[in-house]
């Protein structure tokens, strides 16, 4: 073949992969029209779509038939559809020519009869077209073309003609002459037809991987504070817990479950071909644990949804490999929305929501009378009397009131027993702390829109606002304000720039909080001054009350010092600032019609201030001068004990004021990509398509913290630190101030060729090499190739097919690829940190080992098996796509003991591997279509395992029964292991089987022997299947639709409850009133005994109750179904807008996380997404929203 | 033209990949490159290994049950001369994988400082030597707790601990035990270099948390009394006391155990400016140093081992009110909060790991050992420090004649040994130093636990040896000691119905 055969055909591929260019041909299968016509005149009709499209009518005045009435209802149909539906009526037919559809008379006279007709189809470049099919419209009789473009049919003369060929745009047209010559057209890449990988946009028939679609507009919860909130149940493959609503806080969002044991499995978000960096780096782990960071988990919290065209989740290794290492976990790309040519329009969307409080009946929490029989017991048992209350950290009623005896305020009850007077008043204050500390919340939402274009420009400018008044009382607020500016400028035929500009501003108050930290010898988490209200609400004593008889505040101690929930959200809160501003360029050109090669660019900042403001009269500030008895000041340990004055009391480094403390991290990301995407021109049936790219990252973080003592709120702002300060932080090797800086660099090389023969078989593999820096300086391991080969089959074009007209689609596709992700938190070179010596005299500056070089490091990685088909039927009334994947993580990074001979005795490494394996069904239909009624429904089912093939088995009892789940061999990702309850003794206290099955009361929890004898295995974190149910009804102007989210097969630990003691502070649960209380109770109950003090001496340093917590008695499953969301949409007919200037309306309104249809009983109502983290987590509520959408 | 393009694309692109490994060249963090001298110096700062020996004073004869004490697993293992199968604070395993640490340290320190280019050898000398005295100092530690006592008769064939030459750069690695003597030798090595190196010209503070000159001769003087080299251990005592005895390196209890608290003696006994303090090292520590958990020095210990209520060594053991007692040689009350709010945290003491009373016990035995020809030395010294400990009230004569009245059968020389044996223990109660003896000398220990259930540790006992982690074994292959008659604690804790 010579170089001008090659030339003398024409292209096809080269449109497939291009962008957008939006011809006016175009244009019309993106002209979407919306009619509701009721025996109107056609000249209305004209007018109807003049104005919701760019086109005008050209035609005779004679030829209309004013007279004559038509009735009409489409929804958002093409153009081209509604023109040949409505034009027939008035006995007219159409063509186009540029903006102007022309329209001329229906021939009556045209011939029924067929006659033999031959025609030639060509390019644009007047090349031949080969392979295209040619179809008489409403039959099955077709053609194809020969290597001439010609091809023969018979076919009445009156008799529509639909002729495509992958990669052109479809063409119907009316035969009319015997002989007919067609050109046929690129095809335009219009959203619905294609799949987004962010950097490329391909033809979803050539597309060989797996990915789902997401339209915003449908999706999208309005009111709905995270976006991905509104992606549970929606899409097949994508798992999504919602851990907690506050604003800011991510959900945990796993695609194709977890690959990795120990990595964050978060998948990689993508805007406007842009990776998406987190504004802090939060681990997997810290996303549950409520900690201030978790507000800054979404990288998406700053996006306005009204924005937001589509979402495009990409699934398997060949759809994520333009991405390469990081993308390993899914990629989900967000595509903004752009501007239309000679389109001018004004968009406002309004919505006002209401969440609703909690209330108690959610929770199985007991009465404040049944509290008090408690702390009765307890004391009777020995565990609160006065000389205890005088000593403790905190107390409630029972504690207030050894607490007035000691002060004279009350006496003692008859008989120097219990003043049951005074403890009346609290025994019967059943005290609502959801009814104080929360009310309904107020969501406002605002954005406006403006986009359009001119001849070669096109824009899209937005403001929005989102305010929430906050569920609880005092400090829960948001506003957060944003701002996008996206341009287009075409300068010249083959050069196109894209510039976008966006802002965002966030103001956000929080109750104060501190980050949790785990007590190494309790195993447990524990957070120092949590004020959470959620937690504080469902974990504080009710018979403590919130105002006194007198209505008046009332406090109670807590950290030795007064304390009153109301008081203290009011005095101690955290303000968080957010400002994230970024720029984008985008530049695209075309030296040949072949060769397209872009560039993109993009510099953001991001800045985030986290102040928490510790008011002097707060608890927190009052704890650290906590010192009005001796009892107190020898246990208070916030107060200074100077080494110099050994014989001096403790004393106070904070006797006035509060706290200022920050915290502020700051982000700069650069980002650069250029690409090369090459169609050469073979021959019709081969076409060839070469993407290849270059791209480099650079991540700078930097993170400050300072703490201020003795800031005095009310004064003015007066500093007043105590001199002391530094020789109290420096005895405990605290610090006053923090500076820390992070750099990220990346740099990637990529290659992707797609082969297809025919339109039919198609062909992908991808070449990938990326390197980081994370690694360290070791450049054996810094680098990674990833591949994939894909290939997919269009069935349905095949000629065998061409009978069974009910197919519209039937593509088997398959996938095998190979992939990396960088491990957790690991270096390949050896690191050393330098830190301050920890010692009394002697201060000097050291050098740590953090870890030892590691030549053997390398990235997670993992191979992957997609098999894959997409079906429609019935013309696409039903559409199947269903996908099966098998995956093998290989080289996965856990913790491995080693000799302990190198110095460290435990590393992480490469060391594990998993097998995981799902499937995934997505099923749409249309069940019911008339012009009044429609019936759409949608359901995916997903299903998935996962197992831990190879491990070294790390995990102590200690950590193999924790709450999350541990990862062991043999077992999935993570799995939950129980101790087996034996039942309780006869004083009523738990009994557990050992490995031999005999009964025990403690076990070693260091060892690692017998680990699956002695422990049960429950089941797993995940869910071994999910996904969701959507209905939507429309009768003529309404809309109604519903969406159920369900997950199955996982299993949760309940709440630590259950303790030998408790205290006079906080709530019980219900269960606690069937404890066990006398002897032969065991053999009823299994809630265990309230310990006698004598016989918890026995048990003392036991781990009974605490395995008693973490035992088979206390599992619950994971499963629910959630009628997740419930929405009503009314369209104001057009004819009452007539008068007005405005476009179109529309009203909905909304209520999400309505009703849990079903969830464990165990629960007792407690949502088995949540997780009572305390800090800055609050559960899911449920809210109503109502919108209001304008168009002008 | 359009090739042009393509090709400058091309050149472009081919250009930033050449620059791809400088630009990962980047650092991620804050973390160092040891790239000077100074650096190198503070990674030998943390070349002192931070794990206690705590388990060596529960496994003595120092120690006894009481009931009313909290008896961790981590404690009552060790007193029963046990498996220890617990891994923090205060246990084996933890002073095994702390000592290797330091030795890591070491070792890197000892490989960067051969890369770096910095025209400064006085400093660079300095720092090797500190660094090869961390390093064999560690190993010595190692061997003698987990490895047979050295003798020379067996020492060749004695399974040792793993020599670390080198640091590790691979996640795992095969390694095996030398036997006792490759370690003896390989640590003499490290020491004889070290003791020409090391010089105090550097060291910021008082230098005592470094091997300065006076540390590294007592452990001199230690490593080779150990080998049974008495010569030299003599040599090495004598230099560091200046040839005769120094009352200025020993304490006096009577001025140290004053004081309005035990914080506060505790402070004077480890004050790194008292000249007898020759290393400090920072321990971490659980529940070992706590007045209230675990084996204490009993009452009853404190009948069968005081001679006279003069001793000042005695002068301010606290309590006894629960029948047990501790000494004010630790701080106690020293926390590394994990927040500033917080009431977790990891307690820490500073340990006197090298003090000029244990160089003089060492010299003692070393001149006794060595027969009749050091006599008037050895009389010399003791004399002093008897006298000194004794508030003059005893002299050395005064005690032979009193021992030999208790044990006629002995030799004047096992006689001189026991003696001074015995005083040694009273000087270092409560700080480790007695198991070593009750290994090398092979002495018998008794313990009686809560229940009242007796247990004899023998003269040639394998359960001196301890046992290596159990992680080293399981993952590491490591061969195991041979400790027979160590019955395994299946569940100690566990209550049988």
């Amino acid at each position: 073949m010579n170089k001008t055969f090659i030339y003398s055909f024409k292209c096809l591929v080269s449109a497939l992969f291009l962008l957008c260019t939006l011809h006016p041909a175009m244009a019309q299968q993106a002209n979407l029209i919306t009619l509701n016509m009721e025996k109107a005149t056609i000249q209305s009709f004209f007018q109807a779509v003049e104005k919701q499209s760019k086109y005008t009518f050209l035609y005779r005045k004679d030829l209309i038939d004013s007279s004559k009435r038509i009735s009409y209802v489409c929804k958002a149909k093409p153009l081209n559809e509604v023109l040949s539906e409505v034009l027939p009526q008035a006995n007219l037919t159409y063509r186009i020519k540029d903006l102007t559809i022309v329209l001329s008379p229906i021939n009556q006279t045209s011939k029924k009869a067929k006659t033999a007709i031959k025609g030639n189809i060509v390019d644009e470049q007047n090349i031949p077209i080969i392979g295209a099919t040619v179809k008489i419209k409403g039959t099955t009789q077709g053609a194809i073309t020969d290597i001439d473009g010609n091809f023969n049919l018979e076919a009445s003369l009156d008799d529509h003609l639909i002729i495509s060929y992958v990669g052109l745009e479809t063409i119907e047209r009316k035969v009319g002459e015997k002989n007919i010559k067609v050109v046929m057209k690129d095809n335009s890449v219009s959203l619905g037809d294609v799949v987004v990988t962010g950097y490329q946009k391909i033809n979803r028939k050539m597309f060989t991987g797996s990915a789902s679609k997401v339209n915003a507009e449908e999706t999208l919860l309005k009111g709905n504070p995270d976006l991905t909130n509104s992606l549970q149940g929606k899409v097949s493959g994508v798992q999504i817990s919602n851990v907690s609503s506050t604003f800011g806080a991510s959900p945990v969002l796993t695609i194709r479950g977890n690959s990795s044991i120990n990595g964050t499995n978060k998948p990689l978000w993508v805007v406007d071909g842009v990776v998406l960096e987190d504004l802090t780096t939060v681990s997997a782990e810290e996303l549950t644990s409520g900690n201030l960071s978790t507000l800054l988990s979404s990288g998406v919290a700053g996006l306005n949804p009204e924005d937001i065209s589509s979402f495009e989740i990409l699934k398997d290794v060949s759809a994520t490999s333009l991405y390469g290492a990081r993308a390993m976990n899914g990629v989900i790309v967000i595509t903004t929305k752009q501007g239309k040519k000679d389109n001018l329009s004004i968009n406002y969307t309004g919505s006002l929501a209401i969440k609703s409080k909690p209330n108690y009946n959610e929770f199985n929490i007991m009465n404040s009378v049944d509290e008090m029989s408690i702390y009765k017991e307890l004391e009777r048992k020995g565990w609160i009397d006065i000389t205890t209350v005088a000593r403790s950290e905190n107390f409630g009623a029972f504690g207030k009131m050894f607490d007035e005896i000691t002060r004279k305020n009350i006496n003692w009850g008859p008989n120097g027993g219990l003043n049951e007077q005074f403890l009346s008043k609290y025994a019967n204050s059943n005290t609502d702390w959801f009814n104080t500390l929360f009310h309904n919340s107020i969501v406002n939402q605002h954005s406006l829109s403006l986009s359009g274009g001119g001849k070669s420009t096109t824009y899209y400018a937005s403001l929005s606002y989102y305010n929430d008044n906050g569920m609880a009382v005092a400090s829960d607020k948001v506003d957060r304000y944003t701002a996008s500016l996206r341009g287009n400028f075409n300068i010249s035929k083959s050069l196109n720039v894209g510039i976008k500009l966006s802002a965002n501003i966030r103001d956000q108050r929080v109750p104060g909080t501190k980050d949790r930290s785990f007590d190494a010898i309790t195993g447990e988490f524990r957070r120092d001054f949590d004020i959470n209200p959620f937690n504080y609400a469902l974990n504080t004593s009710r018979s403590m009350r919130a105002y006194d008889s007198n209505g008046n505040l009332e406090f109670f101690r807590r950290s030795y010092a007064d304390f009153n929930i109301l008081h203290e959200l009011n005095h101690n809160f955290v303000d968080l600032t957010v400002k994230d501003l970024s720029s984008q360029m985008d530049l695209e050109y075309k030296p040949m019609k072949e060769l397209t090669l872009r560039g993109s660019f993009q510099y953001r900042a991001a800045n985030t201030l986290k102040e928490h403001k510790i008011h002097e009269f707060s608890n927190q500030a009052e704890a650290y001068r906590a010192d009005y008895s001796q009892p107190i000041i020898d246990s208070n340990r916030f107060l200074f004990r100077n080494p110099a004055m050994p014989t001096s009391n403790p004393y106070s480094i904070l006797p006035e004021g509060g706290f200022y403390n920050t915290d502020e991290s700051d982000l700069r990301h650069t980002y650069f990509r250029a690409t090369a995407d090459y169609s050469p021109k073979l021959s019709m049936d081969h076409v060839v398509n070469v993407f290849a790219g270059f791209e480099l990252n650079k991540v700078e973080r930097k993170y400050r913290a300072n703490d201020g003592w003795g800031y005095l709120w009310n004064k003015g702002g007066v500093v007043v630190t105590h001199p002391d300060v530094m020789n109290y932080l420096s005895q405990q090797d605290e610090v006053y101030y923090y500076y820390n800086e992070m750099r990220d660099r990346r740099i990637s090389s990529f290659i992707n060729t797609a082969y297809s023969y025919k339109g039919k078989y198609i062909l992908n593999a991808g070449f990938r090499y990326d390197g980081s820096n994370q690694l360290g300086s070791s450049r054996d391991a810094r680098y990674l190739p990833s591949w994939n080969v894909s290939g997919a089959w269009n069935m349905h074009e095949e000629a065998f097919m061409k009978d069974l007209t009910f197919i519209n689609m039937l593509k088997p596709k398959i996938s095998y690829g190979y992939n990396g992700i960088m491990g957790p938190s690991t270096s390949a070179e050896l690191t050393i940190y330098a830190r301050q010596a920890l010692r009394p005299t002697d201060k000097e500056v050291y050098n740590n080992i953090t870890s030892l070089e590691n030549k053997d490091l390398t990235w997670e990685k993992m191979y992957e098996l997609n098999l894959g088909f997409e079906a429609a039927f019935f013309n696409n009334r039903l559409m199947v796509d269903f996908a099966h994947y098998r995956r093998k993580s290989i080289d996965l990074i856990d913790y491995v003991n080693t000799p302990g001979v190198g110095g460290e005795a435990i590393k992480l490494g490469n060391i594990g591997n998993m097998k995981s394996s799902g499937f995934e069904f997505a099923i749409n239909t249309v069940n019911i279509s008339t012009k009044d009624f429609d019936w759409k429904t949608s359901l995916n089912l997903n299903f998935h395992k996962s197992e831990i093939t190879k491990l070294n088995n790390f995990s102590k009892f200690s950590t193999a029964i924790s709450n999350t789940g541990t990862a062991l061999l043999g077992y999935p990702q993570r799995g939950l292991f129980s101790v087996r309850f034996a039942g309780l003794d006869k004083e009523g206290i738990p009994t557990f089987y050992g490995a031999n099955n005999e009964i025990v009361y403690n076990m070693n929890l260091q060892s690692r022997e017998d680990l699956d004898k002695i422990l049960k295995y429950e089941g797993p974190i995940e869910p071994k299947s999910y996904g969701g149910l959507n209905n939507s009804f429309r009768y003529k102007d309404w809309t109604l639709s519903f969406g159920l989210v369900y997950k199955f097969g996982s299993v949760i630990r309940l709440d630590d409850k259950f303790y030998p003691t408790y205290n006079d502070y906080s709530a019980f649960p219900k269960e606690l009133k069937n404890r066990w209380m006398m002897p032969g109770d065991e053999k009823k109950t299994n809630i265990p005994a309230i310990l006698d003090k004598r016989v918890y001496d026995r048990i003392e340093g036991m781990q009974t109750y605490q395995m008693y917590n973490k035992s088979t008695e206390r599992v619950a499953k994971g499963d629910f179904i959630r009628l997740k969301d419930l929405s009503i949409g009314y369209r104001l007919p057009k004819k009452c807008l007539k008068q007005t200037f405005i476009n179109s309306a529309n009203l909905s309104f909304q209520a999400t996380n309505l009703l849990l249809l079903y969830s464990d009983s165990k629960l007792n109502g407690i949502d088995p997404e949540f997780y009572l983290a305390g800090g800055v987590s609050s559960p899911i509520s449920k809210m109503y929203t109502f919108t209001v959408n304008l168009n002008f | 033209m359009k090739y042009q393009n393509i090709i400058i694309a091309g050149a472009l692109s081919l250009g930033l990949f050449s620059s791809c490994d400088r630009f990962l060249d980047e650092t991620p963090d804050n973390r160092l490159r040891l790239d000077s001298y100074e650096k190198v110096a503070e990674l030998v700062t943390n070349a002192y290994a931070d794990g206690s020996g705590v388990f060596m004073e529960w496994m003595s004869d120092n120690v006894g049950a009481d009931p009313k004490n909290m008896s961790r697993l981590e404690m009552t293992q060790p007193y029963l001369w046990q498996n220890v199968e617990i891994e923090g604070q205060d246990t084996p395993s933890y002073y095994w994988s702390s000592n290797y640490n330091a030795i890591a340290h070491a070792n890197q320190a000892l490989e960067a400082l051969e890369q770096i280019k910095e025209n400064n050898p006085a400093y660079k000398k300095a720092i090797r030597g500190e660094a090869l005295a961390c390093r064999a100092f560690a190993h010595f530690m190692l061997v003698n707790v987990f490895a047979k006592t050295y003798d020379e008769q067996t020492a060749g064939t004695d399974l040792g601990v793993v020599i670390m030459e080198k640091p590790e750069v691979r996640l795992l690695v095969n390694y095996k035990r030398s036997s006792v003597k490759e370690v003896y030798d390989f640590i003499e090595k490290d020491l004889n270099e070290a003791l020409e190196l090391v010089t105090d010209e550097y060291y910021k503070n008082s230098g005592k948390y470094h091997f300065n000159k006076n540390a590294l001769l007592a452990f001199a003087t230690k490593f080779f009394l150990f080998k049974k080299d008495y010569e030299k251990a003599e040599k090495y005592a004598l230099e560091l006391f200046g040839g005769s005895y120094n009352s200025q390196m020993i304490r006096n209890y009577q001025e140290v155990y004053t004081g309005t608290s035990d914080e506060v003696m505790a402070r004077k006994f480890t004050n790194p400016t008292f000249a007898g303090n020759l290393l400090l090292i920072r321990k971490d520590v659980l529940y070992g140093y706590k007045a209230y958990a675990g084996y204490r020095f009993t009452e009853d210990v404190y009948k069968s081992i005081i001679l006279s209520k003069k001793d000042q060594r005695f002068i301010a053991s606290y309590g006894f009110g629960g029948a047990t007692s501790f000494f004010p040689k630790f701080q106690r009350s020293l926390v590394k909060r994990t927040s500033i709010t917080s009431s977790t945290g990891y307690p820490y003491t500073i340990e006197v790991a090298l003090r000029a009373e244990e160089v003089l016990f060492n010299l003692l035995e070393a001149l006794t050992m060595q027969g009749d020809t050091k006599l008037a030395t050895f009389k010399l010294f003791f004399d002093k420090y008897l006298k000194n400990v004794y508030a003059n009230s005893i002299d050395y004569n005064v005690l032979e004649s009193n021992y030999k009245r208790f044990f006629p059968t002995l030799t004047p020389q096992e006689l001189r040994l026991k003696i001074v044996l015995d005083e040694k223990r009273r000087e270092f109660i409560e700080e480790g130093v007695r198991w070593f003896d009750i290994c090398r000398h092979h002495l018998r220990v008794v313990h009686t636990d809560v229940t009242g259930t007796t247990s004899i540790l023998t003269e040639n006992d394998a359960r001196k040896v301890l046992q290596i982690p159990e992680t080293a074994i399981l993952y590491g292959g490591l061969q195991p000691n041979q400790r027979e008659n160590s019955k395994e604690p299946t569940a100690s804790l566990v209550i049988r119905k």
